[in-house]
């Protein structure tokens, strides 16, 4: 205890060896009382042969350390009492709190239906820390039912008819919104008839214990019934609640009312009718029935023809144009936008700006006046309705004043911190003009200075007074009232069932020495969160009123579940759905396709995870997901923050998936992989927080099913061997996106390397470059984005014979909703010379761009709807030189070899394909004689519907060049008696890609 | 004094208070001798009570009842309780912490005004009046007589009149006094005193005296209703268990007296 005190030892007013006088001894004790250390503090003085010895003796005071509370029925129900019991960490503890709380508690228990419960807490004490932990136990006894309901009053409805609405129903448990849903459900129904004033209350709630039921007493007065007209303009009834809020308030008085006239006038002001006015009666014809009849004197109906500003010097018209609210009419608006209180809005909006860059005493002076063009040419009649249908000329007239500049910068009271270290803290200059912004910007990073190094009591006031010898400087003065640096005594984490110590001890920024640092003090805390093994952390003072030089910071953590299943679903819609598995499959009915068909993809997803594997901050989790286009399994072990390292981290997983999203064929994927991840969120770090780079090792078997497969029978056989694909993986990604689910500025760009290289095990040699760049630009005040995205990829394979083909899902395909959306998913690029399926390439260069429009204000739907226009183009290529090389092409070339290659023997049968000398074997096998190398273009609108966790997105193109490719195998038809193929098209034909795609999704598409 | 030693139980041995005394007023050095008894430790002074933060001790309360021969309300009441004493401390310091909360600009009085309430005390309060304080001798007999120091006085009576002002500014503007009231407290109240026959002052002669009876009638109902108020919202804690019963009566009870804002409401004009 005493330890606690040593630094005040020497500050104590009554100092050792001075004269002892009762005006020091006083302030001594005061000194020792406002510590916060003790209950009470006195001093015992005896004589010494050589002076006096004075004993200053003081109880200990307890504060409050972990509150927890258990036993009580339903889930949220424990950490609900918690939050009555209003026991805050670290504050006092007394009995007086103990009272209130276990009263708060019973309170809270009652209102949720537990009338006969009880609460018993035990308070263990920590003298060394001088803390009381406090837990509770409650037993909550049965649950009320709901008894007897009475009600009184004039309510007009029967008993039952009040139950009904409020929905009471005799029998059923008590909670907490029992009373509040009944309240408002009579309410409700009292306001859709109109009965605006109904008051409806409840008198009682006794419990009786002999039924254990709460029987409800309730008044309800219903009111009379509200009338509310519009005279003198045509409204309708919507407009009118909406305009009118005695119908949100539920209740009528003057003010209310009067708020309507207001509310009433901007709506028409806002139709153009500037001079409108608006006035409101009320009567009574009757005690049921209270009539609201507001009058409207519209006037004419005008426009604003111009808005103008005058007298600006320091600004430029246009700068100043951009604050304002009142516009003049347009195509889109044929009246403008004009009323008093936009004026009014205006004219401080202006005022404010110049204030801010030091014309203080700025003035301006709104006037709105008929344009002189008009009076001169075309004189409006004598009468005053005449007059008043003139168009409106809005100019703001200002008057800047003198600018004022800053004098001098000057500070006082600051003895812990230097006048320069200050000084490099301000924004303002001298010379600068005076804003009022900027000092206030001044004085809070002051402030926050002084907080981070302990004088959590720091004040600082600012001074402005004219410089003498200049009468256009003002001199600042920055006093600061430092206070008492406080210190931190120790870090006392608490909550730690499960985890360990040493975990999370790299997480807590604040050490016992330190000044206690609110700032570092947010950052444990935020550390801590990022765990992601804690429900809560909650970081409290002890002591936080006493003036003891040290203190003691209180972490409670509370742990989260240790295991979490979680579930969810979705679906896509589009276009050119990959049909898998065609072999035979019209005579089921079904029709083969390469573009696909239209349909819907549901998934299912689930995901067991357990956190805090062995103590440590590592999890591992077991993922499994169902849809039509993939189904996978797999398992992942993961440690976030290696060895403590906020900035490192490492993931294993390994896992099998069965992939459908290519008609061509279904491939399954055994794979596993150790991942490294390497973020740059310290500050100093050499690169900025938005980049991350992440180091793999990949291994997988890739395997497509023979019988899955729709490419020319030559091939089959290679394509669909089981391969191994293995080697080191660098990906670099830097995200300086706003909203990464909506981005309105920002880039993002990612970059990665892969090679697969039989020195780790790998059966086809390659290399992979895989890079993409998207950007956002927004502006006319951030209404509009243009968004853009650009893909580059190619693939080298440098194996020989089987080694030197990339096997089937290691190549690239494009195509779909988050894809070039002039395909259908994955139909993009070089197709298999006889079937027409897609085979994918080793190169693909992709750009997509993208106008985002301001959402317009719809009925029903508001601001929730948005549009876009894209371009898409772009295209998958069977050597990554040629994507370059097809830029510009937007034909695709050679067409008519494309044509000629559909063909049919005199028989009946398909030539068959079979490789010439023109047509070489590349790394993605025999192309055929169709070439697929030239850039695609589509256009397409897009709209967005916006909701909390991202657009939903529906998008339509129109693909302006779709590539033709000859079909002379179709494995959907039963294979023919007599046929030397398998698959049989007995009408060869040219199939084309579809010019319109539609794609139906979450997110935006880049 | 007899009271103040049931503050303090170290207080109750005989000889123990005086070294007490000795230690606090004068210093050890000028302290008489004691016997071996004396040696043993003494307390000396201690926390009483607490008022939002604000430690009150047992000798601001010693210094409170000492100071209590200045009060002429307390005239003929006797000497001033432990009790007592605690609560217009009580109310002293919410006034004073609310003084400083709110900042108010020129309530600290000038040396004129607390000379003319030193002259006026002097001159007036029986009690000084009996030992001839008007004269530089008596009033120090006075003042030793009772432990108090000319500087002690002088900085009570400067604190006593910015609460005073702070009242003053704080309630007494926006009160207004209606033709009716007075009108209605001149027949209601005023004449019933009046014996018959007796000389009846005219209304129009005493309007003045009875608006300003009206008027601090006024500020002290608003007064005790925001002190009350404060005294609520504010964390007070007594201590001392023997100190409890009277502070915790309410602070309208005892806040006259502690600050004197008004003359009584039944008082004659």
């Amino acid at each position: 205890m005493a330890d606690r005190l040593n630094p005040l030892a020497g500050h104590l007013a009554q100092a050792e060896g001075a004269p002892l006088t009762a005006e020091n001894l006083k302030r001594s004790l005061r000194q020792l009382y406002a510590s916060g250390l003790y209950d009470n503090v006195e001093v015992e003085g005896s004589r010494q042969a050589d002076g006096v010895s004075l004993v200053f003796v003081g109880t200990p005071r307890t504060f409050i350390g972990t509150v927890s509370v258990d036993g009580a029925s339903g889930s949220t129900m424990n950490t609900l009492l918690q939050r009555a019991s209003q026991l805050e960490a670290g504050t006092r503890l007394t009995q007086a709190k103990m009272l209130r709380a276990v009263a708060q508690m019973r309170s809270t228990l009652e209102q949720n239906g537990y009338h006969e419960s009880s609460v018993a807490q035990t308070v263990t004490p920590h003298p060394e820390q001088q803390l009381g932990d406090v837990a509770f136990r409650v037993v909550s006894g049965p649950r009320a039912r709901v008894g007897t309901i009475t009600v009184s009053g004039d309510s007009g409805m029967s008993l039952e008819s009040f139950c009904r609405h409020a929905g009471l129903r005799s029998g059923a448990h008590v909670d907490r919104d029992t009373v509040n849903h009944a309240l408002d459900g009579v309410l409700r129904d009292y306001q859709k008839e109109g009965r605006l004033e109904a008051d409806v209350k409840l008198e009682s709630a006794q419990y009786n214990i002999a039924t254990k039921s709460v029987d409800y007493r309730f008044t309800a007065i219903r009111g009379p019934v509200v009338k509310v007209e519009v005279q003198g303009a045509a409204v309708d009834s919507e407009h009118v609640k909406r305009l009118v809020p005695i119908f949100q308030e539920g209740s009528v008085d003057e003010d209310l009312l009067n708020e309507g006239n207001r509310r009433l006038r901007d709506y028409f002001q806002g139709l153009g009718y500037f001079d409108a006015k608006v006035d409101h009666k009320t009567q009574s014809p009757t005690s049921d029935q209270v009539s609201i009849l507001y009058t409207v004197q519209l006037g004419a109906r005008r426009s604003v023809q111009k808005v103008s500003i005058a007298g600006n010097r320091y600004f430029d018209t246009a700068t100043l144009m951009d604050l304002l609210s009142v516009h003049p009419a347009g195509v889109l608006d044929r009246h403008g936008v004009y009323s008093q209180a936009l004026v009014s809005a205006d004219v401080s909006a202006l005022e404010a700006v110049y204030k801010n860059n030091g014309f203080s005493r700025v003035k301006v002076t709104p006037e709105t006046s008929t344009p002189e063009t008009v009076v001169a040419d075309n004189p409006p009649p004598a009468t005053a309705a005449g007059s008043r249908t003139a168009p409106l000329v809005v100019t703001y007239h200002i008057a800047e004043g003198p600018q004022l500049r800053v004098g001098t910068l000057t500070f006082d009271g600051n003895s812990n911190i230097a006048t320069a270290k200050l000084a490099a803290l301000l924004n303002s200059t001298p010379g600068q003009m005076l804003s009022p912004l900027n000092l206030a910007g001044d004085h809070d990073a002051i402030v926050t200075e002084y907080y981070t190094r302990g004088f959590d009591q720091a004040a600082v006031t600012v001074s402005q007074k004219p410089e003498p010898s200049d009468s256009g400087k003002v001199d600042v003065v920055f006093h600061v009232d430092e206070g008492e640096q406080i210190f931190v005594r120790n870090v006392d984490l608490t909550g730690l069932e499960f985890t360990r110590l040493q975990t999370v001890a790299r997480a807590i920024t604040l050490h016992a020495g330190d000044p206690l640092n609110r700032t570092a003090l947010s950052d444990t805390q935020r550390n801590l969160y990022n765990f992601a093994l804690f429900n809560e952390v909650n970081a409290a003072i002890e002591n936080p009123d006493g003036a003891a030089p040290q203190k003691t910071v209180l972490l409670q953590a509370v742990e989260a579940r240790r295991w979490t299943l979680t579930l969810g679903g979705g679906f896509e819609a589009q276009t050119g759905q990959p049909q898998n598995n065609c072999a035979g499959a019209t005579a089921g009915g079904v029709r083969c396709n390469p573009n696909g068909k239209t349909g819907v993809s549901p998934r299912v997803l689930a995901d067991l995870t357990r956190i805090g594997l062995f103590g440590r901050d590592q999890s591992i989790s077991l993922r499994g997901t169902y849809g039509l286009l993939e189904q996978s399994i797999g398992i992942q072990y993961q440690i976030p923050h290696l060895e403590g390292n906020p900035n490192f981290g490492f993931t294993f997983s390994g896992g099998y998936a069965n992939s459908l999203d290519v008609s061509t064929y279904v491939a399954s994927r055994l794979e596993g992989a150790f991942r490294g991840t390497q973020d740059f969120s310290r500050p100093g770090s050499w690169l900025s927080r938005a980049n991350t780079f992440v180091y793999e090792l990949d291994f997988r078997r890739v395997k497509v099913s023979a019988s899955s497969l729709q490419v020319f029978p030559g091939e089959i056989s290679l394509l669909s061997t089981a391969t191994r694909v293995g080697g080191p993986a660098f990906t670099w990604i830097r995200d300086t996106r706003d909203v990464p689910m909506d981005a309105r500025r920002g880039t993002y760009t990612s970059f990665q390397e892969f090679l697969s290289d039989r020195f780790f095990g790998a059966e086809a040699e390659f290399n992979r470059i895989d890079t993409s760049n998207s950007s956002y630009y927004s502006f006319d005040k951030g209404r509009f984005v243009v968004a853009r995205n650009t893909r580059y990829g190619q693939l080298r394979a440098f194996g020989s014979g089987s080694n030197g083909i990339i096997p089937l899902p290691e190549r690239f395909y494009a195509g779909g909703a988050v894809s070039l959306r002039g395909f259908s998913q994955n139909a993009a690029g070089p197709r298999d010379p006889e079937t027409g399926f897609q085979i994918g390439g080793a190169g693909t260069l992709t750009n997509s761009t993208e106008l985002r429009l301001p959402p317009p204000t719809l009925p029903l739907l508001g601001n929730t709807i948005s549009f876009v226009i894209f371009h898409d183009m772009g295209n998958v290529f069977t050597n990554a030189g040629d994507a370059w090389a097809s830029f510009l092409r937007v034909r695709q070339p050679d067409s008519a070899a494309c044509r000629n290659a559909v063909v049919t023997n005199p028989s009946g049968y398909p030539t068959g394909y079979a490789p010439t000398a023109s047509d070489p074997y590349t790394s993605t096998g025999h192309q055929g004689p169709c070439s697929f190398n030239d850039f695609s273009h589509a256009l397409g609108l897009g709209l967005r519907y916006h909701t909390p966790v991202g657009p939903i997105r529906f998008d339509v193109s129109y693909n302006l060049n779709p590539p033709i490719y000859p079909v002379n195998i179709n494995y959907s038809i039963p294979t023919a008696p007599g046929s030397p193929i398998p698959g049989f098209a007995s009408d060869p034909y040219l199939g084309q890609s579809p010019h319109i795609n539609f794609f139906f999704s979450l997110g935006q598409a880049f | 004094m007899s009271r103040y030693a049931s503050v303090t139980n170290a207080f109750r041995r005989p000889g123990m208070w005086l070294l007490a005394l000795c230690l606090m007023a004068f210093g050890a050095a000028t302290c008489p001798a004691q016997s071996d008894q004396s040696a043993s430790p003494v307390v000396i002074d201690r926390v009483v009570a607490v008022v939002n933060k604000h430690a009150i001790l047992a000798s601001d309360i010693d210094d409170e009842i000492r100071l209590s021969v200045l009060d002429p309300e307390l005239v003929g009441q006797g000497a001033l309780s432990p009790e007592r004493a605690l609560e217009q401390l009580i109310s002293r310091t919410l006034i004073e912490q609310q003084i400083r909360q709110e900042d108010m600009p020129s309530l600290e009085p000038s040396q004129d005004e607390v000379n003319a309430r030193l002259d006026e005390i002097r001159k007036q309060l029986p009690a000084c009046v009996h030992q001839n304080c008007a004269a530089d001798a008596g009033w120090k007999a006075f003042l030793a007589a009772h432990g108090l120091t000319p500087e002690r006085v002088e900085s009570y009576l400067r604190y006593r009149l910015e609460i005073l002002s702070f009242i003053e500014q704080r309630f007494r503007q926006g009160i207004q006094i209606s033709p009716q009231q007075i009108d209605s407290y001149y027949h209601d109240i005023l004449l019933p005193q009046y014996t018959p026959g007796e000389a009846i002052p005219p209304l129009n002669q005493v309007a003045p005296r009875i608006q300003e009876i009206l008027l601090e009638k006024q500020v002290n109902v608003l007064f005790d209703a925001w002190l009350t108020n404060l005294r609520g919202q504010g964390d007070v804690e007594v201590l001392d268990p023997s100190l409890e019963p009277a502070a915790t009566q309410g602070a309208s009870a005892g806040v006259s007296p502690a600050v004197s804002p008004v003359v009584s409401p039944g008082a004659s004009p």
